[in-house]
């Protein structure tokens, strides 16, 4: 439940908006060659240079169970900063598109719907409404965190 | 002090953690010195840099208000003042103390946020009461000689070192009669010694003070050149010369946290990627310009040199380690009672600061085995083979074609190989049916569980150690050899790269990916026949080699996801301990020097990868773990 006023990051996968916390977000990048990293999870792409880094790539299409589609010019890689196991990490995150930066109060925000559905309910944040658009704001931990990347960590 | 006192330290935590570090410096001195002293009893200036250690440590330990390490500290000082003065003969029971004065410390050091216990406690009262035995015996013995014999000592060296050069500004100031004389006869009159007056006044003048004045009269002799004088102000000269060296400021140095050099490593690493991407990118797209391409040579030549820079930054010598060793070395001679010499050769080698780090663990346990194991363990063996009866332990460390060689030579024993192949026969480690060649079993005493020692002591024989010595050497991309010969000796060598985070790599192509083995591995790139693969199931499994059959790495499993199905015409021979592997690959491109990055969190579970690295065309490319395929079976 988000009660203070957000500036997000605004992305699309396919016909839907979704936003993250700018404040996750350290750049954003254009498709770079991406290494295969065999026996990972289909979402996980592989690795990318990012000057002399080499930090992970996830589809975030794949991730949300969509239908894998090219990448075009337009895709991009949005690298965030998360936490893993106590480390500081950088990890990319592919989208179809980025849109903007926008300002939501905690008025627009309203609590993540309950379906009942087992996998992505907790990566929902909350719906914040903004003109006549609904965007989902994803709780980016979870995203990165939930099982099928931990089963990674444990494993393989 | 109570035996159950607990210390209490009503100071900030930066200072206490000033003053362990402080500490550690001067114990680690005062242990590399004792030994010394240990074999050159009468070296005054170690004598004397180790008082000061001890004082510098009763000083500090007094402004954390640390009694206990205060107390140790102090009475040890007490007994190097003896030295210091003369008075006190540096022996074996002295040398024991300085060092047991020292662990103590340095456990006191590392275990203040633990508490103490009350064992532990009555040990250290039990080594100050024996410290105060020695000085109240030094005590006892000194007050039955008459003090002014004591006086009459301190002024007859400086007496001496005067009469020695002939010179001295002073006395030839205030004496203008012997100057004349001086320059008339070119020749120094005696120094009027008997002139009480004189050596009052001499007496109160440090020896340095007196080296001083003896430089600035060696000017003042000098002009006139009057030559008979000229050796007198050679020997001056030469004086002067040490007077300067031990005055002359070291080069000084700056305390830089590791992380930060690291991050500079680094920097510099990514760097170097950089420019290869971009030298590459100039070399394809602007060619026609010459000027261009000139200054990018520029550029790309001070990068490397930069590279280079930054190499030797986190070089440092092998001297701490050799130190320690040294003292490990000593303990366990002491402990077996053993007759043994032992050497250190090349400790000023520099290494990688990360590999010093592990590299400690195998060599103690390498000396000690050499040590136990490898020495007779009685002389009159030794004597009876026609050795000496003082065995020798070296501890050899040089640099040969940007590796490192760190060698453990003893001239006992030697591996009994028909002893170590019924062992490892015994324990089940091997093929019974199958035959080994002498090298190949001298081998197994590196195999997990072996170990020929009948008693589990506490200085080796748990069967753990050889094993973990090796598995320790590689991780730092070293290998470990076994020379032996009955009855003469051993030699254990260690190969270790300079340095850790650059490896020598082979880049290999499979499934359109480049992957990176460690060329260290690679035995032999083959280009096998039809008639050499071995199918099971319709699946090559195995390649026949010559006489050997080689299992092949399944590559389906370990690259799932990548793998797609392709008849590899090449095969990359890899071997790790004597073993051997076949990995089915499409091409190889070249070799090369890659800048090994460890794996993310995220990735580190992935065993069939060691590393990461970026070539030249700026894309990752994974280092494979090559003991990890050897563990691998062909279905998964």
């Amino acid at each position: 439940m988000i009660t203070v006023d957000q500036k997000l990051l605004t992305f699309s996968l396919g016909d839907e908006g979704y936003g993250i916390s700018i404040l996750r977000v350290k750049e954003i990048i254009g498709m770079l060659d991406i290494t295969q990293v065999p026996r990972t999870p289909d979402f996980i792409k592989g690795v990318i240079n990012l000057r002399g880094k080499i930090i992970p790539i996830m589809d975030l299409r794949m991730k949300f169970g969509m239908d894998e589609k090219p990448y075009n010019e337009r895709t991009c890689i949005i690298v965030i900063e998360v936490s893993i196991n106590g480390n500081q990490r950088l990890l990319g995150v592919v989208v179809d598109t980025v849109a903007e930066v926008i300002n939501i109060t905690a008025e627009e925000i309203e609590p993540a719907p309950q379906y009942g559905s087992k996998t992505e309910h907790n990566l929902i944040a909350g719906m914040g409404k903004v003109k006549d658009r609904v965007i989902i704001i994803l709780d980016i931990d979870e995203v990165v965190f939930c099982d099928e990347v931990i089963k990674m960590l444990d494993n393989i | 002090m109570d035996e159950d006192q607990k210390i209490e330290l009503n100071i900030d935590r930066e200072f206490w953690d000033d003053f362990i570090q402080e500490a550690f410096e001067h114990i680690e001195e005062i242990e590399m010195n004792v030994l010394i002293l240990e074999k050159e009893p009468e070296h005054e200036e170690i004598i004397h840099t180790m008082f000061r250690a001890f004082h510098t440590i009763k000083g500090l330990s007094g402004f954390v208000e640390h009694t206990v390490i205060q107390e140790i500290a102090h009475k040890t000082e007490t007994l190097m003042d003896f030295c210091r003065k003369g008075e006190m003969k540096v022996d074996k029971k002295l040398v024991d103390a300085i060092l047991k004065s020292s662990d103590f410390i340095k456990q006191l050091c590392e275990e203040v946020d633990s508490g103490l216990d009350k064992d532990f406690l009555a040990q250290i009262r039990t080594h100050i009461n024996v410290l105060e035995d020695l000085v109240e015996a030094h005590e006892k013995s000194q007050s039955a000689e008459p003090t002014t014999e004591v006086e009459i000592k301190e002024i007859e060296p400086v007496i001496e070192v005067f009469e020695k050069e002939e010179i001295v500004l002073e006395i030839v100031e205030t004496l203008p009669v012997l100057e004349v004389e001086q320059k008339e006869e070119a020749k120094i009159v005696e120094l009027p010694a008997e002139d009480k007056e004189k050596v009052e006044k001499i007496q109160d003048k440090p020896v340095v003070e007196a080296v001083k004045m003896k430089k600035e009269a060696a000017k003042k002799v000098e002009p006139t050149k009057v030559e008979p004088i000229a050796p007198v102000v050679e020997v001056v000269s030469k004086e002067t010369a040490v007077a300067n060296k031990t005055k002359s400021p070291i080069e000084e140095y700056m305390k830089v946290a590791n992380s930060k050099i690291d991050h500079l490593v680094e920097m510099i690493g990514e760097l170097i990627i950089n420019q290869s991407l971009i030298d590459q990118y100039v070399a394809m797209n602007y060619s026609h310009d010459n000027q261009f391409i000139a200054n990018m040579g520029g550029l790309s030549r001070t990068t490397r040199e930069l590279q280079d820079l930054s190499m030797f930054l986190r070089m440092v010598s092998l001297k701490p380690t050799f130190q320690k060793i040294t003292r490990v070395a000593r303990d366990t001679i002491q402990e077996l009672g053993k007759d043994v010499e032992f050497v250190t050769v090349g400790d000023s080698t520099e290494i990688d600061r990360v590999v010093t780090d592990k590299l400690l663990d195998p060599l103690v346990h390498l000396i000690k085995n050499a040590i136990s194991h490898g020495v007779e363990t009685n002389s009159q063996d030794r004597i009876k083979k026609g050795k000496s009866a003082q065995a020798k332990v070296e501890l050899v460390a040089y640099n040969k074609r940007g590796s490192i060689y760190i060698e453990i030579r003893d001239d006992g024993r030697g591996i009994d190989t028909d002893v170590v192949y019924k062992k490892a026969i015994e324990k089940s480690l091997i093929d019974p049916n199958r035959e080994y060649s002498e090298e190949e079993i001298k081998e197994f005493i590196l195999l997990p569980g072996f170990s020929t020692a009948e008693k589990v002591d506490n200085i080796s024989g748990r069967g753990v150690g050889m094993d973990v010595v090796k598995t320790q050497i590689f991780k730092i991309g070293g290998k470990v050899d076994i020379k032996s010969e009955l009855g003469k000796g051993s030699v254990f060598t260690l190969k270790i790269p300079v340095n850790h985070a650059i490896m020598n790599g082979t880049v290999i192509d499979m499934f359109g990916q480049h992957f990176i083995v460690p060329t260290l591995n690679v035995k032999e790139i083959l280009l096998p026949k039809e008639n050499q693969w071995i199918f099971t199931q319709q699946q090559r499994t195995m390649l026949r080699v010559r006489e050997n059959i080689v299992p092949i790495v399944p590559i389906a499993g370990l690259f799932k996801g990548l793998y797609k199905e392709e008849n590899s015409s090449l095969v990359l021979l890899l071997e790790s301990e004597g073993e051997f592997r076949a990995l089915p690959i499409t091409n190889v491109l070249n070799r090369q020097e890659v800048v090994v990055k460890p794996l993310g969190e995220e990735f580190s579970s992935l065993k069939y990868i060691s590393g990461m690295s970026i070539l030249g065309n700026g894309r990752v490319s994974l280092i494979l773990d090559v003991d990890y395929l050897f563990t691998m079976e062909a279905k998964e």
